[in-house]
């Protein structure tokens, strides 16, 4: 699926803080990474992309079509936005309804949603956490059942916040290695990330923004 | 510095009397006139008061099917839009006296309740309390927008599959909030926080000419408001 952020706008109404004539695309099972300094809009364009907030001017287009009237859900579909903060994606008492609950929701069989958990889990070494409570989880630990979650509802693209806070080496290199994974299988990727050593593993771009400006390609 | 706003002291009283004046009110009618008191109070002061009804529009629908309700429990539809009216009209009030509250920094507030002479740990937790709510919503709204980012959307889901869906939003707003207090609760005390049994401000709150001028002048509504209330209740037995 192809990406395209054409020429968002976005204000903060509190702060005044402005993310200004931000253009760019991410061609399918391309990862790019955005960088820049704290509070200079990243977290902020990838909110946009995911529909989280609404840009003032501008357009999101996924694969030429203009996502602006498109529910959060449908949008969710598209493109899976793990969150900085990744406490606050995980929703069910266990780590495996957590993974299962919204495929069920969705009309999946419960045998096939549970496989699959299963299989995401073993790959993430979180299987000894399956019956665990999600919030009696280190933080590395829900990073990784986050992007489990995202991961079940297998997205054409991935908005990935700051994904490697929190990960010792090793969970790095299994996440750089699904994240190689996934764009073998066509997933575009968006990371937001301040691991530069990170970011070019896993991207062949990538984008600075100074101030809410999008600087270079 | 306080601007010229009105000393929070003077303000705590009139919210105090009005919403107290709200509570006892039973009747539709008598409750017009503290309706008014609020909203002239609210404009007067300048109170952001359509800030807090925008902040609250998700609310509206529920106060108005209690209102709803109200009315139609009561068995007579007139009473009963009576009593529905009279549940609106109270609901107002206390937004308007919270909205005259809302106009001050939160450390004002503090500092008034002190003067009043609460004990400060208590007037501390009253106005982190208050900063709670903001927090709260939003949590709530982010874990909404998390949870349609897998895929989900309420609105195609049968009730019953909306119903749990809800239920799973429970769990990341109730924990956020718990584990916020108790980071704060943590942050607070490593500052000092309650080590000493007393303490000294940096600004205190002096009332001035105007203060003590408002001060009487709700005095005196309060009388007037009383007598209008309770005679318009006897003369005027409507809702």
């Amino acid at each position: 699926m192809i990406i395209e952020a054409r020429a968002l706008f976005y204000e903060y109404p509190q702060t005044g803080f402005c993310l200004r004539d931000v253009s760019f695309t991410i061609a399918a099972g391309e990862a790019v990474a955005l960088a820049g300094r704290n509070g200079s809009g990243k977290s902020t364009c990838a909110k946009l992309l995911c529909g989280l907030l609404k840009q003032k001017s501008g357009a999101v287009l996924f694969d030429g079509e203009d996502a602006a009237q498109w529910p959060l859900g449908r949008r969710g579909r598209k493109i899976g936005y793990l969150f900085q903060e990744p406490s606050r994606q995980l929703f069910a008492p266990t780590a495996l309804e957590d993974l299962t609950f919204a495929p069920i929701l969705n009309g999946m069989p419960p045998q096939e949603a549970g496989r699959r958990a299963e299989a995401l889990l073993a790959r993430f070494e979180l299987s000894h956490i399956a019956q665990q409570g999600t919030y009696t989880l280190s933080r590395g630990e829900q990073q990784r059942l986050a992007l489990c979650g995202l991961l079940m509802q297998e997205p054409a693209a991935l908005a990935l916040d700051e994904p490697t806070t929190g990960l010792d080496a090793r969970r790095r290199d299994i996440l750089l290695e699904t994240i190689r994974e996934c764009r073998r299988g066509g997933t575009s990727i968006l990371l937001i990330t301040h691991d530069s050593a990170f970011a070019r593993q896993c991207a062949e771009r990538e984008l600075r923004l100074e101030n809410g400006v999008l600087h270079a390609e | 510095m306080r601007n010229k706003q009105t000393d929070p002291r003077v303000v705590f009283l009139f919210v105090l009397l009005l919403s107290s004046g709200a509570a006892l009110t039973r009747q539709a009618l008598p409750m017009i006139p503290l309706l008014c008191s609020a909203a002239l109070a609210a404009v007067l002061a300048k109170a952001p008061f359509g800030q807090l009804l925008r902040r609250l529009r998700g609310l509206w629908a529920t106060i108005l099917a209690v209102a709803a309700l109200q009315a139609l429990l009561s068995g007579d539809l007139a009473r009963g839009l009576l009593a529905g009216a009279c549940v609106l009209e109270r609901l107002l009030i206390l937004l308007l006296a919270g909205a005259l509250l809302a106009g001050y920094p939160g450390h004002v507030l503090v500092q008034a309740m002190l003067q009043l002479r609460a004990p400060y740990q208590l007037a501390y937790m009253v106005s982190l309390g208050l900063r709670f709510f903001p927090q709260f919503s939003e949590s709530f709204r982010d874990s909404l927008a998390a949870l349609q980012l897998r895929g989900v959307e309420p609105r195609r889901l049968k009730p019953r599959a909306r119903l749990k869906l809800y239920t799973y939003l429970l769990l990341p707003t109730i924990v956020s909030g718990v584990n916020g207090a108790r980071k704060l609760a943590m942050a607070m005390e490593l500052r000092g926080f309650g080590a000493y049994p007393r303490r000294s401000a940096y600004a205190p709150l002096h009332m001035r000419r105007g203060d003590w001028l408002a001060f009487a002048g709700v005095l005196l509504w309060a009388a007037g408001m009383a007598v209008l209330v309770i005679f318009v209740g006897i003369n005027y037995p409507i809702g």
